[in-house]
């Protein structure tokens, strides 16, 4: 027994110190690995965060992209029309739903991706005290307040892959949408907000595109992404349509040769503005009339009086002839300079490259059919439109017209904004697509922003100023001739290849058009913050 | 016949079994003891590295959110004509969306509300030479001037005035730590100008450790890299 007991003890000892080296050498590789570990860790937190912000960033993006009306899966029609509270259509959220097996709803305070910040954004949806601003939102709004849609991110949207963006959130911006930072302090809360293209103003008039600076709504987009590790941001953009930019001038002419405009009559030019219900009559001023070209303007003869100023792109800073290849002498002027309405904003100045989008490419005739006696017609396509003592009544909307050609007692009386695009006989027609002549009346008693014709192709066309037209015309690639001869003149914006006129023109440009007609490509991203708590 | 077999057994080792036994033991010891030396000093390297890189990456963190907010809110989300647009109000100016205001290699200062405080926040970023103090700062010629010193300091536009400055990163040895980058992303050239061509800002950053690498008696050195658009423009 003994002998056994000895033997075991030897053996023991081997065994003892291989364990002991063993847990000495598992003690150090574990030491190892756990410091790399957290080495990785220290760069996996921060991938959370940034595939958390670019996600958000993502969402955002999709939003904003599919609010306009050209986007696939356009949500245009579905854009909120007022402020959250006031009804279900108020609140659209974009849900991202990919494999996650908790379903993703906002609107529910038990769920994980909760809408955290809408209590924050003074809306009537929320009533008496709620969380500051640091603090996430407890409790979801009660009644039929939201409507929800899904995403249409093209790549892996029903995957595991899926952008880890959970939800977007669409309103309108209110004056208190961020608690922190009122658009204006000493105005009410809950009302809706615009956009200027300068700056945002509170909604004061019954549209923002009637406001005394014609401007248009700011819409606020909330992103939430959680990633699987952990990572999670909420970003908030705020997005407005930026004025067109169409109508900066009274006269504009796109040519850069010489005479892009020639004003050699008995011409003359002023301005008034119809924002906030402006009329000629009570708004009229010999300023800010302006005319200006990419190339020359010829102004003179029998006492041109422009009532405002005169700019040219190419403009080399002293007014002379103009010569082949080099309009930048661009104000040539054939009479003496007391032609010219002195004044103070009357100057002869360079101005910056204008933009100028090309309209709707004209695609041959549109098919309709012809239009000549007293009638009203809705939105549509029509073929030819010519009045000879008739009057026609457009309703509210957007027409696709061959050509429209006035006489004698024409009308033309609108029922709201209308928007003309006139295709042409086709390209190889030579034929005006827009002739107003005669004694009638063209939108008499409206703004001229209720009137926007819109033409890509390079035929004449000729605007006589006796039926007194008020019209906003963008013909960039078209000659277009003025002519005068009565009383009346024209109101509006002309944007023309080139610009002339027959003499005894007087125009007068509303000066209200040049923050109308939004550009409806893209929304502008006014101002993007991340949310923290 | 088993009792002499278990006396042999018993006879205990010879002199030579054990100087054998010894020498080994004491080989592996050695080994061993080489081997966890080796171990620690690894481990202790790591350690410095870890928390250098922690550092830095903290840095890299709060820089990036303090970009994303540059420029918020800016002058155009207020009523021009109404009360409360103070040009403390908002960060930049009526021109300068971005918020901003200087960009240099060496420092960069930005206005925005950084913590969503309702306040809008000037933010200085420098990076000052090694004979630096806690009230001076100034920018390293060379790398030699190094190492340097990344400090941040904030104060409300409201206030204005010089910031209180805090220590975000030492160590750094690179003297070019800024750039400044356009729409497409191309580097401009310093100083900015006009500074609203700016719409990316890239850190870049060699770090040395504070302690010595003890096996090979040289300073470990990471290289931190981050880039951020401005949301704000």
């Amino acid at each position: 027994m003994k002998t056994f007991k000895t033997h075991g003890a030897q053996r023991g000892i081997a065994l003892l110190t291989v364990l002991l080296f063993l847990m000495l050498l598992s003690a150090l590789a574990v030491g190892m690995m756990y410091m790399s570990t957290t080495d990785t860790q220290i760069n996996a937190n921060f991938r959370a965060e940034q595939t958390a912000y670019f996600a958000a960033r993502a969402g955002l993006e999709e939003v904003r992209d599919r609010m306009r009306s050209a986007s696939a899966n356009s949500l245009n029609a579905s854009l909120p029309t007022g402020a959250p509270g006031s009804g279900a259509s108020s609140v659209l959220y974009v849900i991202n739903q990919g494999t996650d097996s908790t379903t993703v709803q906002p609107w529910n305070a038990s769920n994980k991706y909760f809408d955290t910040e809408l209590c924050h954004e003074g809306t009537s949806l929320y009533t008496g005290t709620v969380p500051t601003a640091d603090q996430p939102c407890t409790t979801a709004p009660s009644g039929t307040w939201y409507t929800s849609t899904t995403t249409a991110l093209p790549l892996f949207s029903s995957t595991s892959a899926a952008i880890p963006y959970k939800w977007a959130r669409l309103t309108l911006k209110v004056n208190s949408s961020n608690q922190n930072h009122y658009v204006d302090s000493s105005k009410t809360a809950s009302s809706l907000v615009c956009y200027t293209g300068q700056y945002e103003q509170i909604l004061t008039a019954s549209s923002c595109a009637s406001q005394w600076t014609a401007s248009n709504p700011v819409y606020m987009i909330t992103a939430l992404a959680v990633t699987k590790d952990g990572g999670r941001k909420m970003l908030q953009g705020e997005v407005s349509l930026q004025p067109g930019g169409l109508f900066n001038y009274g006269l504009f002419a796109t040519s850069s040769g010489c005479s892009a405009i020639s004003l050699t009559g008995s011409v003359s030019t002023d301005s008034y503005t119809t924002a906030g219900g402006g009329t000629y009559s009570s708004t009229q001023t010999n300023t800010g009339g302006d005319v200006a070209a990419v190339g020359n303007i010829s102004a003179g003869g029998n006492a041109a009086s422009i009532g405002g100023s005169v700019g040219s792109v190419s403009f080399q800073g002293a007014a002379g002839s103009c010569t082949p290849g080099n309009p930048g002498a661009s104000y040539a002027y054939t009479g003496s300079t007391g032609d010219i309405v002195t004044n103070t904003s009357n100057v002869v100045e360079q101005i910056p490259t204008q933009s100028t989008p090309t309209p709707e490419i004209p695609t041959g005739p549109t098919g309709g059919a012809n239009v000549s006696g007293t009638q009203t017609l809705s939105p549509g396509k029509y073929g030819d439109i010519s009045l000879n003592a008739a009057t026609l009544t457009l309703k509210a909307g957007t027409y696709y017209v061959n050509s429209i050609s006035t006489g004698g007692n024409a009308k033309i009386v609108l029922q709201g904004a209308v928007t003309i695009y006139l295709e042409g006989d086709g390209p190889s027609s030579s034929a005006s697509p827009l002739d107003i002549e005669g004694n009638g009346q063209i939108n008499a008693a409206g703004p001229p922003s209720n009137l926007l014709i819109e033409y890509a192709g390079t035929n004449g066309i000729t605007i006589s100023g006796t039926p007194t037209p008020a019209l906003a015309l963008y013909a960039p690639n078209a000659p277009v001739s003025l002519k005068g001869g009565g009383n009346g003149g024209i109101y509006g914006a002309i944007v023309g290849q080139t610009v002339s006129n027959n003499g005894n023109v007087s125009f007068h440009f509303d000066r209200n058009l040049r923050n109308q007609f939004p550009d409806a490509s893209y929304f502008t991203l006014l101002g993007f913050r991340e949310l923290y708590y | 016949m088993t009792r002499p077999l278990s006396l042999r057994a018993h006879r205990g080792f010879s002199l030579l079994e054990l100087l054998v036994a010894i020498a080994l033991l004491m080989t592996i010891m050695a080994a061993a003891v080489l081997i966890s030396t080796q171990l620690m000093r690894t481990n202790n390297n790591v350690t410095n590295n870890v928390d250098m890189v922690q550092q830095g990456r903290q840095f890299m963190d709060q820089i990036s959110s303090d970009l994303h907010m540059a420029g918020f809110p800016s002058y155009r989300l207020f009523n021009e004509s109404g009360s409360g647009t103070s040009s403390s109000s908002y960060a930049g100016s009526a021109t300068t969306q971005s918020g901003l205001l200087t960009a240099t290699s060496t420092s960069m200062s930005f206005e925005g509300d950084v913590d969503n405080s309702g306040n809008v926040s000037v933010v200085y970023l420098e990076l000052c030479n090694s004979s630096s103090t806690a009230t001076t700062c100034t920018a390293p010629s060379s790398t030699t001037a190094c190492p340097c010193t990344l400090r941040r300091g904030t104060v409300y536009k409201s206030v204005g005035g010089t910031p209180a400055y805090y220590t975000e990163l030492s160590g750094v040895m690179n003297i070019t730590p800024f750039i400044f980058t356009d729409y497409d992303g191309n580097q401009l050239s310093i100083p900015a100008s006009p500074i609203t061509n700016v719409r990316g800002v890239r850190v870049e950053l060699q770090v040395q450790s504070t302690h010595k690498d003890i096996a090979s008696g040289n300073y470990s050195v990471v290289t931190l890299d981050s880039e951020t658009r401005l949301a704000n423009y």
